[in-house]
This record gives C-alpha cells, sequence and structure tokens, in this order.
C-alpha cells in the first residue's frame, strides 16, 4: 500500500491538496496514516490556544500603567498606614477625601508628564535613527554620482588625448614628406649644377688643350725655322774665313 | 511601494506600514516570543524597509522582501540573545504580558480561559525551543495564514521543502507538549501569572 508523503499530509492538512478525496479514502482506511495525521491535528490544535491581542503600542503606555500600579500601591499604602497610626476618632472618609484629590492632581501631573516624556524621547530616537539613515543613503547615493562622473570624466578625457596624439602623427608625418621632398629637389639642383660645371670645367680644358698643342706647334715650327735658318749662318763664316 | 522607492514618498510608506505594521510585529513575537523586542523589530524593519527601498526588486511581491527582511532581523536578534543569554527584567514583564495575551481572546469560562492561557504558555515555550527553521515555517503558515508557495518564496527554499520542515516542526512540536503535559507536577500547578490577573 502506498502510503501520501508528509508533505502531502501537509498540504492536505493546511487545504491546500488538489486530491482530497483521494487523501481521504486513504486516511479512512490506513491506521498508521491516521496515527500521524492525528499526531500534527494535536500539535495544530495546540498551536490555536497561543492567540495575540491586535498589536496595541504596548511600548508607549506600558510605563503609564506601572506607575499607575505604583502609584495605586503607594496610595493604598499610605490609607491603610494613615489608619492604622491615626486616632480612632478620625474619620477615615474625611482623611481620603482630604488627601485624595490632592494625590490624584499630582499623580495625574506625573503620568501626563511621564507619557509626554516617554512620547518625545520614543518618537525623537526614531527620527534621528530614520535621519541618520536617510543621510548615509543620500551619501552613498552621493558617492555612486561622483564616481560616475569622475569615470566618463576620465574617459573623454581618454578619448580626446587619444585624438590629439592621432592629430599629432598625422601632421608630423606630412612635414616629414614635404622635408623629405624638399631635401630631393635640392639635391637634384646641386647635382644639375655639379654636371654643368664638370661640363664647363671639361669644355675649357679641352680649349686650353687645343691651344696648348697649337703653341706647341707653333713653337715646334718656330724651332725648326729657327734651326733652318741657323745653319746658312753658320756656313758663311766658315767660307768667309776659308776664303780669306 | 514603486511611489516610496521612485518618489520617496512618505504618505505612501505610512500606509505601508499602517497595512504591515500588525503582521510583522505578530510575526516577530511569535519568532522572539517577546512582544517588547518585537516591537522593536517591527520598527527595525520597517526602517530597514524604507533604508534599502532601492534595492527592491518590483518583479517580486513587496510582502516576500518585507517578510524576508522581517526575519532576517529576528534571526539576528535571537543569535544575539543566544550568544549573550539574556534574561533581564524585560523577558519576565514579556511572560506576563503573554499570559494576558493568552485570555484576552474567547468567550469561555474563566477555568476554560485560565486552562487555556495555561496551554498558550506551554506553545509559546514550546515554540520558543524549536530550531529556527522549523519554528519559521510553522509561524508564517500557520499564523500568518501563507500559503506553502509564498513560504518557500520568502525562504528561498523548494517547497517541498517548507513542507517537510512544517510535518517535521509539527512532530517535534507535539513531542515536546506532550512532554510538558505529562508532567503532573506543572499539570496541576496554573501559571502563577494567569492566576493574577
Amino acid at each position: 500500500m502506498n502510503h501520501p508523503t508528509r508533505e502531502e499530509w501537509m498540504a492536505f492538512l493546511y487545504g491546500e491538496h488538489q486530491a482530497k478525496n483521494q487523501m481521504k479514502t486513504h486516511l479512512a482506511g490506513c491506521d498508521q496514516c491516521q496515527a500521524h495525521v492525528a499526531h500534527w491535528k494535536h500539535a495544530m490544535k495546540a498551536l490555536d490556544t497561543w492567540r495575540l491581542s491586535a498589536a496595541p503600542p504596548i511600548r508607549s503606555w506600558q510605563p503609564v500603567v506601572t506607575w499607575a500600579a505604583a502609584a495605586l500601591v503607594i496610595l493604598a499604602a499610605g490609607f491603610g498606614f494613615g489608619r492604622t497610626v491615626s486616632p480612632s476618632k478620625m474619620d477615615p472618609l474625611k482623611i481620603r477625601a482630604a488627601i485624595e484629590s490632592s494625590l490624584k492632581t499630582s499623580l495625574e501631573n506625573e503620568l501626563r508628564q511621564k507619557f509626554a516624556k516617554d512620547f518625545q524621547e520614543q518618537w525623537q530616537g526614531n527620527i534621528a535613527d530614520l535621519r541618520a539613515r536617510i543621510a548615509a543613503d543620500y551619501k552613498n547615493q552621493l558617492q555612486e554620482d561622483l564616481e560616475k562622473v569622475t569615470g566618463a570624466t576620465l574617459t573623454a578625457a581618454n578619448a580626446e588625448t587619444a585624438r590629439l596624439l592621432a592629430e599629432f602623427a598625422t601632421s608630423a608625418a606630412v612635414k616629414r614628406t614635404e622635408e623629405a621632398q624638399a631635401i630631393g629637389t635640392a639635391l637634384k639642383e646641386l647635382e644639375s649644377k655639379r654636371l654643368n660645371d664638370y661640363a664647363n670645367l671639361r669644355k675649357e680644358l679641352e680649349t686650353v688643350a687645343v691651344l696648348t698643342e697649337l703653341g706647341l706647334r707653333n713653337a715646334q715650327q718656330d724651332i725648326v725655322q729657327l734651326a733652318s735658318f741657323a745653319q746658312p749662318n753658320s756656313s758663311t763664316p766658315a767660307s768667309q774665313t776659308g776664303n780669306k | 511601494m514603486w511611489r516610496v522607492q521612485m518618489e520617496d514618498d512618505p504618505q505612501a510608506f505610512a500606509q505601508l506600514v499602517s497595512r504591515w505594521e500588525s503582521p510583522i510585529q505578530r510575526l516577530c513575537t511569535r519568532m522572539l516570543g517577546d512582544p517588547h523586542r518585537a516591537e522593536d523589530m517591527a520598527q527595525e524593519a520597517f526602517a530597514r524597509v524604507f533604508a534599502k527601498r532601492k534595492e527592491y526588486q518590483p518583479n517580486g511581491r513587496f510582502s516576500t522582501f518585507l517578510w524576508r527582511v522581517a526575519l532576517n532581523l529576528c534571526y539576528d536578534e535571537l543569535r544575539r540573545l543566544k550568544r549573550r543569554q539574556e534574561t533581564s527584567l524585560d523577558a519576565e514583564t514579556s511572560e506576563v504580558l503573554a499570559g494576558l495575551e493568552c485570555v484576552s481572546g474567547a468567550d469561555l469560562s474563566p477555568d476554560e480561559q485560565l486552562l487555556e492561557a495555561e496551554q498558550g504558555r506551554l506553545v509559546r515555550q514550546a515554540l520558543q525551543q524549536l530550531p529556527e527553521l522549523y519554528r519559521t515555517v510553522i509561524v508564517l503558515r500557520h499564523y500568518e495564514n501563507l500559503k506553502f508557495r509564498e513560504i518557500a518564496d520568502v525562504l528561498e527554499i523548494p517547497e517541498g521543502t517548507v513542507k517537510s520542515r512544517m510535518a517535521e516542526g509539527l512532530t517535534q512540536l507535539q513531542n515536546l507538549l506532550r512532554r510538558v503535559m505529562d508532567e503532573p507536577a506543572k499539570q496541576s500547578k496554573p501559571n502563577k501569572e494567569c492566576l493574577m490577573i
């Protein structure tokens, strides 16, 4: 025989089980389950005996009740003591009437002051506590906001720095290219000038060479002429000397 | 809750407090067994809800969020009390007040009221002796009438586990009560505080 589980019995006992009739049928025919359920039902019934009154503001009235009880005890003790020690001819009713009004007034004042003080202290405490909590809450909120703003500012600053660095790199590259182009142009001009100078120098050297050759030829002719001119002169005097 | 969360509307928060003050105070009283501390815990719970209003996820139920906050406060308070093993005058006064609460309910004869008050006191004491995980489930289901599904949401555990804890809690509670009731001295001698009433 399959018995329902404890969990199913709990749902059944608190009216949350879907198949109530099946459970009832099983319960009617099963001594073991009946014992369990009876055990739990006893506990549930016992739980019902602990009743609470509708939550009154116990804390704020309790001191008043305590004070009132204490005052009544003192009043009764005073009255009893007075009756014991006072002469018999004194009328207790008169004594009671005499002290009742003054005691009543003082008791009323005392109770009122006590109640006002308790009430004020309790609410001051509550308000101070609440204020501290709210302040802490706002502080946390402010800190969070500050962290958010700081984070956003840092991100923006990083982005701006990156942009400026990129711009600087681009401008440096452009400038470097321009400088390289200028240097190339200058080198080309120097090369062409060197080639012109070389050509001019060569031309002049060739001219000098040609002129030198001409000069040498002229000198050679002059030497030849001079040599041929000198021979007759040397034979003539010899013949002249011989003739003589 | 949305108005509290987005606009810090004090009137809306006051409405929330007036709607949930009694249930939360009842929960704390059942969990701690002390109406004074329960009152403090209920106030603390609402202060904490206000402080954590920005963390509240609107896709979940507000009541689930509130129950959870109150329960966590009760757990902290129970741990604190356990550490200090606190037995103060407040606790004694609470016993008296709890006794007063026991008899405040029904249209019963004085004898029956007295008997029920005594039973209520024993139940309260037995419930305080249960481990917190069982007590929580019993209080939420039996006294606050939450469905097992809702309790599972509050405690963030499977529904089957909630039911299992409920069964185990009731079993242990009944055993405790039976043990106490069987003691003849206690059975024949009603509570002193209840007799004073």
